[in-house]
């Protein structure tokens, strides 16, 4: 009898721990959920929500990039002359001037983008960079796709430019086609540049292009 | 009455059941948020790549043409 009592109460008592400690777990559950909540809503979020607006910043700070070098790839202009003191020339086509490279024709896809500019960047900074040296075997290849005399002359006034580039500039690879359609916004443009590592051009003559509205770079310094 | 804790327990529980759906409230809008900057973000991705490229040839190219100079 007495040690059924006894059993009971041992019965019992572990009960009663094991409702503690049941109670005791949810307590702990609760509090840690609770503490997730407070955690996301207060420190998280914020943060994201200030990390969307630097980036939303970035990106209107990035957009004349982008659409520089949309146009480099995408549209029929040729972002060479921009910044030199050329003959209006205004190719169609944005033409490589290294040999070998494929000739970028006017693809309007928008996955072409990266290739167009590899091939368009190629003829800005080649044209840049190249050296007077280039004979005439690189005619045959830019001319391609389109067996032009215009394109030769087109190509051979590009490579004076280059060399007047070149003297101008000793070697500056930081200097990018700039897609230019018209001399204030090119001008203004240049102000831009003058607040960036890049060498300022002392020519303000521009060829213009054909004018199209996404070209034009509306700045309020003025060179 | 004979199960006191049972009250306690059934309390937490429904306070557990609050704080899941506001945690889950509050997740669903997080996940809103980040893909709203996702979205954003993504013609940036585009932005760098193509910069890495310019970089990449015109480092190719300064090399070709033997004009690079050395870093100051």
């Amino acid at each position: 009898m007495n040690s059924q009592l006894i059993h009971h109460q041992m019965l019992e008592e572990t009960v009663e721990k094991l409702d503690q400690e049941i109670t005791l777990s949810l307590q702990t559950i609760d509090s840690n959920l609770n503490y997730c909540f407070s955690k996301i809503t207060k420190d998280i979020i914020p943060h994201v929500t200030r990390y969307g607006t630097v980036c939303e910043e970035v990106m209107d700070h990035a957009s004349w990039l982008g659409t520089m070098f949309q146009q480099t790839g995408n549209v029929d202009l040729s972002l060479q002359g921009g910044e030199r003191a050329t003959d209006g020339r205004s190719s169609v086509t944005p033409e490589t001037l290294f040999p070998g490279q494929p000739s970028v024709t006017t693809t309007t896809t928008a996955n072409d983008e990266d290739d167009e500019f590899h091939t368009a960047n190629l003829t800005n900074t080649g044209h840049i960079l190249r050296l007077p040296s280039d004979s005439s075997d690189e005619e045959p290849v830019k001319n391609g796709p389109e067996a032009d005399g215009s394109t030769l002359q087109r190509q051979r006034r590009k490579r004076k430019v280059s060399l007047l580039l070149q003297q101008e500039y000793g070697s500056s690879s930081s200097v990018i086609g700039v897609p230019q359609s018209k001399d204030s916004s090119t001008s203004e443009y240049r102000g831009l540049i003058d607040s960036s590592p890049m060498k300022h051009i002392p020519n303000d003559d521009e060829s213009t292009k054909e004018p199209k509205p996404g070209t034009v770079i509306h700045f309020s310094t003025g060179s | 009455m004979e199960n006191p804790y049972e009250q306690v327990q059934l309390n937490i529980l429904s306070r557990i059941i609050g704080n899941i759906d506001r945690l889950n409230q509050s997740v669903a809008t997080l996940n809103q948020e980040l893909e709203n900057v996702n979205r954003r973000n993504r013609n940036l991705e585009i932005m760098g790549q193509i910069c890495e490229n310019y970089h990449n040839s015109t480092q190719f190219n300064l090399k070709a043409t033997g004009s690079q100079k050395p870093p100051l």
